[in-house]
């Protein structure tokens, strides 16, 4: 048995976010839903203040209380290595896992998942444009198809045999981080035991692996760090989360600096509201 | 002597003759119903994005919004309707026997009402089959699983208590032709196998039923639904162990109040001043100043609580918007609504001369919408403060305002709540005639009958 999970050192982490936008474009999520996302955020009043940055992904829990919630097991624990995914070809959508996650990690489709990333629907005319520019594009460079397209995404996954990973899933379900369950799942060397955050990050914050297994990376890095504080988020919820933080703990007066994201709804308005050309150029101009 | 003091042939009358107030109830709810599935199509085409609900966390929303509260107060409807109705057959309230049937019809159609809510709320009810297959594994620990297999129980139950009380009344209006007869073979369906003889039997059917379905309505009203949101650990809003008889009180409270809007609206559309006679909403004003009072005792408890300085920093935060932050205005109305409908309902017991059966349906219309407004607030409220410290700080707060098209179509489960009842009035007896006085034609042969022996 083992059970990925991550050791996040946030006393390394500068907030740069690089991790929140590989997330983006290696799961292609649609606008507004950020599978990991980081937390910056300050303590203590003028002229005492600290500023600190969390990064907070799925906790990837053993005791996941959206999978117990989940009225149609959609939402489960995969046993081989712990992940919990979620099935979109059983979910229906009730948002229950949402509610029942106190980790704030679960993120609906609101729309179709191509209005949602683009600002059309893929049925559109402006989107069958763009696809058969880019098909073109593609047939002149190697011709394997979809280069817009990450072709590990639409795979299945194990145990059900069903596609669990990447977030453009169909309208109406529920997505959340996967631990890159396509890449785990990928029978590639390089890709399995990796996530595209931890693969991205300038400094290495992140550290992702089995965490039963003494020699796995979060384990080594565990050992070496032994001295930093050691804590998780909520750690008295009875989740039993996987994801380890070595460093400050945020206190409970910790106040996040955005008071709002950008409002998905006006970014999807705005695109769907570009000029054509501007899409359908051939990867040359930008207005 | 009968328990309604009224004939076979009055009872029946709705059956018989259709006034113009009728057809302008039936367009304006048909138009109404149509809005909500013109709405619902749309929802259908475009996805949940044209609600105004969103995910907590990043995205500053609320998962659950106006559907959820919408079914949570049908299901408490539903309950009142039936209870009412089984406890008539249980301690023999004679007096309440008029609205019995009403009451059973109520739940009846409350009963889909919430589960269209829900469907309504969900994102893929193409898939909802799956909530089927999967049931002896999430029935272990999905509230909302539970909650499918009440719903459904005391749909089953609450549909063959009618059906065996009906059969008698079915047979006799046959028999003298009372009926439709356009609609004989639903009668002829509903009569499968009936014989005479099976009176005392479904009798003491009824009688079991009915205990059963009254030891169900404190384990939906006060178990299942307020599971939902009681075992949710994270939500200091929503989390404690009152919730489940405080809900269970709501419920009782609106359920009672919308018999007495629909009681009175038959009373109104029928003239059948002397059929449900002013006792009857006599009783139910006492019934609902003691289900109002208890109901603001359990709100009481949650804001004082909350408010104490000791109190956790989230229920600390949550009861201050309450009561002076976001939630304040609907939180107030609320009660507010309860509150004057409750000096209403006080009034009229210590002064009988202020009763009349317009402003008692008022009251209840009151009571029944703060009720409403309170479940909405309820769902909303745990969603605002979905989680604790550290991360409750550090999130953006969340916030909700309804669409169109979801007050359409929550508010429109109403509207064809009603349409259903118009139908159903115009199918079946709305008064159980077994208990009325015979016409006074038959009444006039048995008289002969006797005189000849």
């Amino acid at each position: 048995m083992s059970q990925m999970g991550m050791v996040i050192d946030v006393e390394r982490c500068q907030g740069c976010r690089a991790c929140m936008v590989a997330c983006k474009t290696e799961n292609d999520t649609p606008r507004g839903a950020f599978w990991m996302n980081v937390f910056r955020y300050e303590e203590g009043e003028f002229p005492d203040v600290e500023q600190g940055f969390t990064p907070n992904p799925c906790h990837h829990c053993s005791e996941p209380s959206c999978a117990d919630v989940c009225p149609t097991n959609a939402r489960f624990k995969r046993e081989e290595d712990g992940i919990v995914l979620t099935d979109y070809s059983t979910c229906i959508g009730c948002r229950y896992c949402e509610v029942g996650c106190p980790y704030g990690v679960n993120f609906f489709q609101w729309r179709d998942p191509e209005e949602g990333q683009y600002g059309f629907a893929a049925d559109d005319e402006l989107a069958r444009e763009v696809r058969q520019n880019l098909e073109e594009l593609d047939a002149d460079l190697d011709g394997s198809g979809g280069a817009w397209e990450n072709p590990r995404l639409q795979a299945a996954q194990e145990p059900r045999g069903t596609k669990m990973g990447g977030g453009n899933h169909k309208v109406g379900t529920m997505g959340k981080c996967t631990f890159c369950v396509h890449r785990q799942d990928s029978g590639d060397d390089e890709l399995a035991g990796t996530t595209a955050c931890e693969e991205v990050c300038p400094i290495n914050v992140i550290h992702f692996g089995d965490m039963e297994d003494p020699q796995s990376k979060p384990r080594q890095y565990l050992e070496e760090k032994g001295a930093k504080q050691r804590w998780k988020m909520l750690e008295n919820s009875g989740n039993e989360p996987n994801v380890v933080y070595l460093g400050d703990k945020p206190s409970n007066a910790a106040r996040g600096m955005e008071n709002e994201y950008k409002d998905t709804d006006e970014a999807i308005e705005a695109e769907r509201e570009r000029d054509a050309a501007y899409l359908v150029a051939d990867g040359g101009e930008v207005q | 002597m009968s328990a309604i003091d009224a004939d076979v042939e009055r009872l029946t009358e709705p059956l018989r003759r259709t006034s113009s107030k009728f057809y302008v109830a039936l367009a304006v709810t048909a138009i109404l119903s149509l809005a909500t599935a013109v709405a619902y199509v749309s929802q259908l085409r475009f996805g949940m994005a044209v609600t105004g609900l969103r995910g907590w966390g990043t995205q500053g929303g609320v998962p659950w919004g106006l559907y959820i509260g919408t079914f949570i107060w049908w299901i408490g409807i539903a309950h009142g309707g039936v209870a009412i109705s089984a406890a008539v057959r249980l301690f023999d309230f004679e007096e309440y026997l008029p609205i019995a049937r009403i009451a059973e019809i109520l739940t009846l159609i409350a009963l889909p009402m919430a589960a269209t809510n829900i469907l309504f709320d969900i994102g893929r009810p193409d898939t909802l089959w799956v909530m089927i297959t999967n049931w002896p594994t999430t029935v272990q620990t999905s509230p909302l699983t539970w909650d499918m297999t009440a719903t459904f129980l005391y749909f089953i139950m609450a549909g063959t208590y009618l059906i065996i009380t009906l059969r008698t009344d079915l047979h006799d209006c046959l028999q003298r032709g009372t009926l439709p007869s356009a609609l004989n073979p639903l009668y002829k369906l509903l009569l499968i196998g009936y014989r005479p003889s099976e009176r005392e039997k479904s009798a003491q059917m009824a009688w079991w039923m009915a205990i059963g379905i009254l030891l169900l309505v404190p384990l939906m009203s006060g178990g299942v639904v307020p599971w939902l949101f009681a075992t949710m650990g994270m939500h200091p809003g929503w989390f404690g162990a009152s919730h489940g008889p405080a809900m269970f009180a709501e419920s009782m409270t609106s359920a009672i109040a919308a018999v007495v809007i629909t009681a009175a609206a038959f009373r109104w559309a029928y003239g059948w001043d002397d059929v449900i006679g002013d006792e009857i909403f006599r009783g139910l004003n006492k019934a609902l100043i003691a289900l109002v009072l208890v109901t603001l005792w359990f709100l009481l408890q949650s804001l004082v609580t909350g408010s104490y300085p000791a109190a956790p920093a989230e229920t600390g935060a949550l009861t201050q918007s309450l009561v002076a932050g976001r939630m304040a205005v609907p939180f107030w109305l609320a009660v507010g609504g309860l509150l004057v409908a409750l000096a209403y309902l006080v009034a009229q017991a210590l002064r009988p001369s202020l009763y009349s059966v317009a402003a008692s349906a008022v009251a209840a219309f009151l009571v029944t919408s703060a009720i409403l407004l309170k479940k909405i607030v309820f769902v909303v409220e745990g969603l605002l403060y979905p989680t604790r410290d550290p991360l409750a700080g550090m999130f953006p707060e969340n916030s909700y305002w309804p669409t169109i098209p979801e007050f359409t179509m929550a508010f429109g489960t109403i509207a064809v709540a009603v349409l259903i009842f118009l139908v159903a009035t115009k199918i079946i007896p709305i008064v159980e005639l077994e208990h009325a006085s015979p016409a006074p034609d038959e009444a006039a042969e048995s008289d002969a009958e006797v005189t000849e022996a």
